[in-house]
């Protein structure tokens, strides 16, 4: 049953992408992307089931494995890409009917859209570390499609960057996985790369060549995952996609890219010690969360700001990975989840805010709550939510990060985080003030509207305010079992 | 066996060096036609050293890699960047570089003995079929990411990109077995999959702005 939702969680984005590429009528392939992501997720959600109820899956003679871990991440890549998914229909609608934009294009448009959510379903259930690179990769240059998708210089111009950083980043990370193969054949172990079978393996690779690679490997993927100051590509790509794939690529595909990174660690970590993982991910978090918020403050871009604000997410999730301890991975590991919610909502949002004005820009866009209340409600929530303002989902594991630093005596880390904090909460609140506040704004399209569209943007809201008041046993639970995939065995130090 | 092992050193050696000439020449060329030559030379000597190395293995393994190489890396690749080069040649004089040529050139060689300085030392024994393979691959991938830097042309950035990408190949190649075939595939398909999307970009790029010049792409800040 396991490895039938497996099976099919691998086929039905394939599948899905080729019929909406095939089909001729544009409200069938509306249609078939829905069935799609909903096949898609039922998948990922009975695959999970299995995995945090009977443990891990291989399948394909150990090419595939889904641990705890992997599990926790298909049930956010599907999630957020179901969610996306629903409102896509109705945002395309509206470019056709208002932004000229050529109605076979949602062919394409859905084509690459599915062929993404699968090559990030890939990288969540690859065994090989070889592969999983492959797979990140495959990420980077199928998402390009759909940055670049409404072809204006300003979007041409953001795939382009966006391909040439990721790219660079993902070669140096190649080089760091090549490290690991050499350190794992001189200590004569498998060849496999498999990282189930590295991990036995682990503490006699050789310090030297895993020091190095895994400096290499965070690196690398560390662009992809948006790391300050490897993050130049972010902003320009995450604003100029179409919003629902803003909400992808924000929500999940950067936390994609740092679970590459945490599978390496975990393999690295008994082979150097502690020390230099730990450092890596303390630095790289810091350096992202101080970085990006000065941008929250002077950004004129609505999306741009959304953009800065994952920067800065990405960053705290990082920084309590490397603060470490049971309670620091399980916070960040929380974290990634409750970010993705909010910031898929948010992006999915600002499409109805952008649709609305005809624009992008903070100042273009002014009273919100008397021209459309709901949507003007649901932005200062959002903004309240990304903030970590209780009782809504962010604050638990923002909390939990903290104290996980308190815990293990991090004062000026959390000191600095917390200062941050503040500042990031000023800056998006008056920025959300400033849109839903003030007379009515200037030019006020009627938007295409449809039970799917809101329906998209219900469900996170539900989820975010559920997951502020209690975090489920069950998800607990998981949880528990991926932050103990992750804690590498005999790394008392963690 | 050490014998079979210091046959395949020799030539592997003149190879990878001959690999680090390639790009040296071609990371800070300016006529894009000959920097695609160069290109396509370094997937020939990538295709060399895999035969080299399936010569001394033997086995099916073997000359995969070298099909695969010969595919992606010396037909598929060049063929794919060719047109796209043919087109910035008519269409404009050579293209300029971010900073001088003479001290981008000086930069270059320092760039080279750098690699060989740091990594040489670290080449694992018994590992490595040439002694030089390893420092070589990593001074091909740096020379790949000088070009990045300076070259300001949507295709020298993409040529750059492979540049690097042959560096690291180089360096699978010769770890003992090499990858495994399947990462080799995964790799390989990758590597081709991104060169067609660039020139998917490139292309629309040229189509919007003109002659492909990434210095016209600055218009986001911030």
């Amino acid at each position: 049953m396991t490895l039938l939702a497996l099976a099919l969680l691998l086929l039905a984005p394939v599948a899905t992408a080729v019929a909406c590429r095939l089909l001729r009528s544009a409200a069938q392939r509306d249609a078939t992307n829905v069935a799609g992501c909903c096949v898609t997720a039922a998948a990922g959600y009975l695959l999970a089931a299995g995995v945090f109820m009977g443990g891990p899956v291989f399948a394909a003679d150990g090419s595939l494995a889904v641990d705890a871990l992997s599990a926790y991440m298909v049930v956010l890549v599907v999630t957020v890409a179901l969610l996306a998914g629903l409102y896509s229909p109705a945002y395309l609608r509206h470019d056709i009917a208002h932004e000229g934009l050529q109605p076979q294009r949602t062919a394409e448009y859905y084509l690459w859209y599915h062929l993404f959510l699968w090559t990030m379903l890939l990288v969540t259930v690859m065994n090989n570390l070889g592969l999983l690179w492959a797979a990140i990769e495959a990420t980077t240059v199928v998402s390009a499609m759909l940055v670049g998708f409404y072809q204006s210089k300003a979007a041409l111009e953001a795939a382009w960057k966006y391909l040439m950083l990721c790219s660079v980043g993902i070669t140096i990370a190649l080089f760091g996985v090549l490290l690991t193969y050499y350190a794992a054949l001189a200590a004569g172990g498998p060849v496999s790369l498999n990282w189930t079978d590295l991990a036995t393996i682990s503490p006699q690779l050789d310090p030297k060549f895993m020091r190095l690679a895994l400096v290499f490997v965070v690196i690398g993927f560390g662009t992809k995952a948006g790391f300050a100051p490897l993050h130049a590509w972010l902003p320009d790509a995450h604003s100029q996609a179409p919003s629902p794939v803003s909400a992808v690529l924000s929500g999940v595909l950067l936390s994609c890219a740092l679970y590459g990174i945490l599978r390496f660690v975990a393999i690295a970590a008994p082979s150097v010690g502690p020390g230099l993982p730990k450092a890596l991910l303390v630095g790289f978090g810091m350096l992202s969360v101080a970085v990006a918020v000065p941008f929250l403050l002077v950004q004129r871009d609505l999306k741009r700001l959304l953009a800065y604000s994952s920067v800065e997410h990405i960053g705290l999730s990082t920084l309590a990975i490397g603060i470490g301890g049971p309670l620091g991975l399980y916070a960040g590991l929380l974290h990634l989840m409750n970010h993705a919610l909010v910031k898929a909502f948010l992006f999915l949002l600002t499409g109805n805010i952008v649709q609305r004005y005809g624009t992008r820009r903070i100042a273009g866009i002014q009273g919100l709550l008397t021209v459309a209340p709901v949507t003007g409600t649901l932005l200062l929530t959002g903004a309240l939510a990304i903030t970590g303002m209780p009782p809504l989902s962010i604050f638990v594991s923002e909390f939990g990060i903290v104290a996980a630093g308190a815990a293990q005596s991090m004062w000026p880390a959390v000191a600095l985080v917390v200062l941050l904090l503040a500042v990031s909460f000023v800056a998006i609140i008056y920025h959300a003030l400033r849109m839903v506040l003030g007379g009515e704004g200037k030019a006020q399209a009627v938007i295409e509207s449809s039970l799917l569209r809101r329906l998209a943007l219900a469900l996170p809201l539900g989820g975010m305010v559920a997951l502020g008041l209690v975090v489920p046993a069950p998800v607990t639970a998981a949880l528990g079992q991926a932050v103990a995939q992750l804690l590498p065995a005999g790394v008392p130090a963690w | 066996m050490p014998m079979m092992a210091n046959f395949s050193g020799g030539p592997l050696d003149m190879v990878a060096l001959a690999l680090v000439v390639t790009a040296l020449a071609g990371a800070l060329e300016r006529r894009p036609m000959i920097a695609l030559g160069m290109l396509t030379l370094q997937g020939v000597l990538l295709t060399v050293a895999a035969l080299l190395i399936a010569l001394d293995e033997g086995g099916a393994h073997g000359y995969l890699a070298v099909a695969i190489t010969l595919g992606v890396k010396v037909v598929a690749i060049p063929r794919v960047l060719r047109s796209a080069a043919h087109e910035v040649a008519a269409t404009g004089p050579a293209q300029r570089l971010a900073v001088a040529q003479r001290p981008a050139q000086a930069l270059a060689l320092v760039v080279v003995l750098t690699a060989f300085y740091v990594v040489g030392p670290l080449a694992p024994a018994g590992l490595n079929r040439g002694t030089q393979a390893l420092p070589a691959s990593v001074a091909v991938m740096l020379l790949g990411l000088l070009a990045m830097l300076v070259q300001g042309s949507a295709l020298a950035q993409v040529m750059a990109l492979v540049t690097m990408e042959n560096g690291l190949y180089l360096a699978a190649l010769t770890a003992t077995h090499g990858f495994p075939l399947a990462v080799e595939l995964a790799v390989g398909v990758d590597a081709l999959v991104a060169v067609v999307v660039m020139g998917l970009v490139s292309r629309q790029i040229h189509r919007t702005f003109g002659p492909i010049d990434t210095d016209r792409l600055r218009s986001q800040r911030g």
